[in-house]
């Protein structure tokens, strides 16, 4: 399923004196199956596009399309090109929890939107307003805890038991269980421990390898480095850059972004500047560099 | 040097039967600068508020500049310790910045002209003059730390405890705390730190490394010597530096690293003669 | 609940300057104005038009937004006509031999005009109530309130009123409520994403709906509680002991003449409520105007 913004813009509260635009101009395309990292200082607007993705903003000019689906408040746009498709389409392209459905959100410090009785009634709220049956949406809520590492023996406690970790996890398979074809993820290693970041990021990765788009808006350019294939840097509300992790972290413009620098690529790029005897360019994670410095 | 804080033989249990501080006991010297660091429910957290006297002890002794954490002490306490914790919104009480700034002080009591003097002065050293009639939604969450930050050093108060103070916030805010933290230490070479953390790059910068695993200290002393134990570390699921994991895979490598070498800028300049 | 009250503007007019204690005594003054009787309708009318001329006048000095004093209006269509079926179209109880009908009905249903005069007047009042309590709030921040009316509480202290304590408590809601609309809104979001629709659906739906969005505000609500006391707790704070006053109000020149300004007004239009209360033979002036014929 593809992803495709075209020059979006989003405006908060127009009406407010000092209004400021969110977005401007964005142009994109994600295809089914990438694994991309969307990264850029605090209120460079990650946020914001990926709302926009499942519909809860809807761009004021410019549109997203999402499958089918397409996403602008501009209404004259927005019948132009709802002409263009089939007459199926025509009719599915009103109905939001169709693509909420396709596209799963998982929101920051996603364990405050926990408030069912148990662990596993709370997984099923998803499916079942995806008009699961009661049964398929408990085998699929099963399947989704069981794919985040929480056995059957939290099944019936109450979310609000669990530890900060579990709670996430938790959170993370109720958008699991609905069987998402794109999975954004807004921050999900934010105020975890490195072992629960590490669970979280095991869990994105299997995710990924069953062909699902992972969309991940992160500050923490060790996991950008680590797991994605492909960046989006976004800066002051505009896309300035779609390159690979590497290329971005090997750059020099990277500072003007006041993105974090790996500390791996900071190493490299100070023994660089010094002159180091050897070449380094091709040096991308631990074991190479350790091996080059060694010999 | 005199201590600021003395633990002896510390208990705590939330629950019956599950201890999660067993039998504690360490000193910290004033002006030292000490990282505590440690899982999940290793009793971290649980601690620092033991310190605080926010919690109340089991068993054992825990003096502050000298005064024991016991409840006819409160008062005096408040005088002496303050805690910054992890999230920046739920511990900004005033409506405005300086208001914020102000309210330990009118806890204690102190008069209005005094107070004026007190909060600009310490906005000012924590860079947020500019934003005294801010309300706490117009801030980051990084400049709401720093304000929690002013609060305390208007009180007065020579022992802070960061608890994870940086965790909730982006990689600027962090850098922005550290750096204060750097300056503050500086500036006034009295403060005692202890800053409870997971980022183990900010703990190699400390004095010392205090490592908590389920409720007991399994390690402490300088960071360079802790983190030279990368198994014993590896068994309890800890990281360890950069700067420590590449030198130590140098020296495996047969390459002489000597001891002095403390960071980046230094291993660079080694490897680069 | 989108600013229901209005919200302070960026101005700094004499009247944003004033002490808010002075602004709440004004606006009580002016609201029992508001409520005096002044006698038949014909002078009711015109007493409150003046009134209502100084009102208008207070707006345009404190650059209250005539816009935003409009939209509070339109919200009340509803209230003005439930004041005209109860005042016009319910039939009047006791004696109304003396009253004027509109149109009568063979059965004795009759329509008069002091009930079309009667709903008039009452919602005159509320326009009138409504302005003021805009002027009040555009012009002075909840902060401020709470500190006016923790002065005014100050004389309750002598019965050991914990004076202090509500006005701690009033102030940490206050400081708050930005905080908690934010989170909602988030939460929302999230639910969103797992297929809640906040808008359709039948009753049961709906509270179902609702529950998702309570359960875990409540819960973020309880767990902030306790850090916040915490902190409060670890900064000294002690509900009982003394404490001093960051925040000083202080009356200065302009406050002691708007003080005086009020009392003139109140003075001036009790001197109006005195003399009109025996007055009569006024209302045959408005019948003419509304082309009855005279009485």
């Amino acid at each position: 399923m593809q992803i495709t913004c075209n020059n979006i813009s989003f405006i908060y509260d127009k009406k407010d004196p000092n209004h400021y635009d969110a977005l401007k101009d964005v142009s994109l395309e994600i295809s089914q199956g990438e694994f991309v990292a969307l990264v850029g200082k605090t209120g460079s607007g990650k946020s914001t596009l990926v709302q926009t993705f499942n519909a809860l903003i809807k761009p004021t000019s410019g549109y997203t399309k999402v499958d089918y689906f397409y996403i602008t408040s501009d209404k004259k746009l927005l019948k132009a090109k709802i002409k263009e498709l089939s007459e199926e389409e025509q009719k599915l392209n009103k109905k939001l929890f169709l693509l909420r459905k396709k596209v799963g959100l998982v929101f920051q410090f996603p364990e405050y939107q926990l408030f069912s009785e148990t662990v596993l009634k709370d997984v099923m709220f998803g499916p079942r307003n995806f008009n699961l049956s009661e049964e398929e949406a408990k085998k699929v809520s099963i399947e989704a805890l069981n794919s985040v590492g929480i056995d059957e023996s939290y099944f019936a406690k109450s979310p609000f038991e669990l530890s900060g970790g579990e709670k996430r996890r938790v959170a993370i398979a109720g958008i699991l269980a609905s069987d998402p074809d794109i999975l954004v993820l807004d921050e999900p290693t934010a105020g975890l421990d490195p072992d629960g970041k590490k669970e979280i990021m095991n869990v994105i990765k299997k995710v990924h390898e069953k062909g699902k788009t992972i969309i991940l808006v992160t500050h923490d350019m060790d996991v950008v480095m680590n797991y994605a294939k492909k960046v989006i840097v976004l800066n002051d509300s505009r896309l300035v850059k779609v390159t690979t992790p590497k290329e971005l972290f090997d750059s020099d413009d990277i500072e003007n972004y006041s993105l974090e620098i790996p500390t791996l690529y900071k190493f490299k790029k100070m023994l660089i500047k010094k002159g180091y005897k050897k070449d380094l360019t091709n040096v991308y994670d631990f074991d190479l560099l350790v091996k080059v410095l060694g010999e | 040097m005199s201590e600021a804080i003395r633990v002896e033989n510390l208990n705590f249990s939330y629950e019956k039967g599950v201890e999660t501080i067993k039998d504690i006991s360490f000193s910290v010297a004033k002006g030292e600068y000490v990282a505590l660091i440690g899982h999940n429910g290793s009793g971290k957290s649980t601690l620092s508020k033991l310190l605080c006297y926010l919690l109340p002890a089991d068993s054992g002794h825990i003096y502050i500049d000298g005064i024991e954490v016991i409840e006819k002490n409160e008062s005096k306490l408040r005088k002496k310790i303050g805690i910054v914790f992890q999230n920046p919104d739920n511990q900004f009480i005033g409506s405005t910045v300086e208001d914020d700034i102000a309210f330990g002080l009118e806890n204690r009591n102190v008069s209005r002209d005094k107070m004026v003097e007190l909060v600009h002065e310490f906005a000012q050293k924590v860079g947020m003059s500019k934003y005294l009639k801010k309300s706490p939604d117009e801030l980051s969450g990084g400049q709401k730390q720093r304000v929690a930050i002013a609060g305390i050093l208007a009180l007065g108060l020579k022992i802070i405890i960061f608890d994870e103070a940086t965790s909730m916030l982006d990689p600027e805010g962090v850098e922005d705390i550290k750096r204060l933290i750097m300056e503050m230490k500086k500036e006034d070479p009295e403060l005692t730190f202890i800053s409870i953390t997971h980022d183990i790059e900010e703990a190699y910068i400390s004095d010392r490394v205090i490592i908590l695993n389920q409720g007991n200290i399994f390690l402490d002393g300088e960071p360079n010597e802790i983190f030279k134990q990368e198994e014993l570390l590896k068994s309890i699921g800890l990281d360890i530096p950069f700067i420590m994991k590449i030198k130590s895979s140098l020296n495996k490598k047969g390459m002489q690293i000597p001891d002095e070498i403390k960071n980046m800028e230094e291993l660079s300049d080694f490897l680069c003669k | 609940m989108k600013n229901v009250f209005g919200k302070l503007t960026p101005y700094n007019t004499i009247i944003h300057r004033l002490d808010p204690r002075v602004k709440m005594f004004a606006l009580i003054g002016l609201m029992v104005v508001c409520f005096l009787p002044y006698g038949n309708y014909a002078n009711r009318f015109i007493i409150l038009g003046i009134l209502f001329v100084v009102i208008l006048v207070l707006m345009a000095i404190s650059k209250c937004s005539f816009i935003s004093f409009l939209s509070n209006l339109k919200s009340l269509w509803f209230m003005m006509i439930f004041l005209l079926i109860i005042f016009v179209f319910v039939p009047q109880a006791g004696d109304t031999s003396s009253y004027h009908p509109i149109v009568s009905f063979p059965n004795g249903y009759t329509i008069y005009y002091e009930g079309l005069f009667q709903s008039l007047h009452v919602f005159f009042r509320l326009i009138m109530m409504i302005a003021l309590t805009l002027i009040l709030t555009s012009t002075t921040s909840p902060m401020e309130m709470t500190y006016a009316l923790e002065w005014y509480l100050t004389p309750l202290r002598i019965i050991k009123f914990p004076t202090q304590i509500i006005s701690m408590t009033l102030s940490l809601a206050l400081r708050f409520i930005p905080t908690l609309l934010d989170e909602a809104n988030k939460i929302m979001k999230a639910q969103k994403s797992r297929g809640v629709d906040y808008e359709k659906g039948f009753i049961t739906k709906k509270v179902r709906s609702v529950t998702t969005l309570i359960v875990p505000l409540l819960s973020s609500c309880f767990s902030r509680s306790d850090e916040l006391s915490l902190a409060m707790n670890a900064r000294g704070y002690e509900p009982y002991s003394k404490r001093s006053s960051y925040r000083v109000l202080k009356l200065g020149t302009n406050d002691y003449v708007s003080i005086l300004f009020i009392i003139l007004v109140i003075g001036a239009f009790g001197t109006m409520c005195y003399f009109t209360q025996n007055v009569a033979g006024y209302d045959n002036f408005l019948y003419l105007w509304f082309n009855v014929e005279a009485f």
